[in-house]
């Protein structure tokens, strides 16, 4: 109980943290776009994403670029999110053949999963090519997985 | 869906753009853009990011009326929470650390707001990961 405890923890603080990027380049790509223009803004967001968290006093093989930042927590997400789909008792074998979508549970699941796979490809693309539709798009994407991941919470156990 | 749903769902929203808003830009976004080359495109990016104030007093708003709702739709009445009934109850007990701890990042909010505070807004971010971890608790606990 406390190990899954602590990875419903972990899901959620990264969870926390994935919607904090999320929001970042929703707030800064408007202002910067309409105040530079496209080019202006495609240069201020490339300088971005060079720029090194945690700062440069950290050693590099801990170090990465803000542009790898998104996609970390999305790893982090995902590996915590299957353990946890694996305790409600949905294996790989379940995944694969489809078995899960039997109950809403698993058509939530279904329909969170492809999101997020469409919110990796936006996260890609925003970390190689940043742009304000992106951005948004990033935004939409992210409240959609946000409630559906409510919603499942609320069917854990029934 | 239905409002239970939509109220836990509203909730969440809140309580991630706050929250998210609040860690990311001080442990991610804050430290990054301090080492952006060249430094006005740094500080031209804070700025930017300054534009909407944050996050704080809006989802505090949605976060308590949303709370208030749910709690009602519990079945926990007025007299349950006057009475003293409700807070001698676990789950009770676990919204009145939950209330007490909001209300301290309600104060920060007040008096610190966006104003550089390098310690307490460590203080806070330990406040909101204790309203995470109670939030956790009430969510996967049995009662």
């Amino acid at each position: 109980m406390a190990v899954h405890l602590l990875v419903v923890f972990l899901h959620i603080m990264t969870s926390i943290l994935w919607v904090g990027y999320v929001l970042f380049w929703t707030i800064v790509a408007g202002p910067i776009a309409r105040a530079g223009g496209s080019s202006e803004a495609a240069r201020v967001f490339e300088a971005v994403n060079r720029a090194p968290w945690p700062p440069r006093k950290i050693p590099a093989p801990f170090r990465f670029k803000f542009s790898q930042v998104g996609g970390l927590l999305l790893v982090v997400l995902a590996i915590t999110g299957f353990l946890l789909v694996f305790a409600e008792g949905i294996g790989l074998g379940d995944l694969v053949s489809g078995r899960f979508l039997t109950d809403r549970f698993g058509r939530l699941l279904a329909v969170k999963l492809v999101l997020v796979l469409l919110l990796a490809g936006l996260q890609f693309r925003l970390a190689a090519r940043p742009s304000r539709r992106t951005a948004y798009g990033n935004l939409l994407g992210a409240v959609i997985v946000v409630v559906l991941s409510a919603l499942l919470a609320r069917l854990v156990g029934k | 869906m239905n409002a239970y749903s939509v109220l836990v769902a509203l909730h969440v929203l809140a309580a991630l753009a706050w929250f998210g808003h609040m860690f990311f830009w001080s442990l991610v976004a804050g430290l990054s853009l301090k080492e952006v080359d060249p430094p006005e495109t740094g500080r031209q990016v804070r700025e930017a990011g300054l534009r909407w104030g944050g996050f704080g007093w809006p989802s505090l708003a949605v976060l308590g009326v949303t709370g208030v709702l749910m709690i009602i739709l519990n079945n926990i009445t007025v007299h349950h929470v006057v009475s003293g009934e409700f807070w001698n109850e676990p789950l009770g007990r676990v919204m009145a650390v939950k209330i007490v701890l909001v209300g301290c990042m309600a104060a920060y909010q007040w008096f610190v707001g966006h104003r550089p505070a390098p310690r307490l807004i460590y203080l806070n971010m330990v406040f909101a990961i204790a309203v995470i971890g109670l939030s956790i608790l009430r969510v996967r606990s049995p009662w």
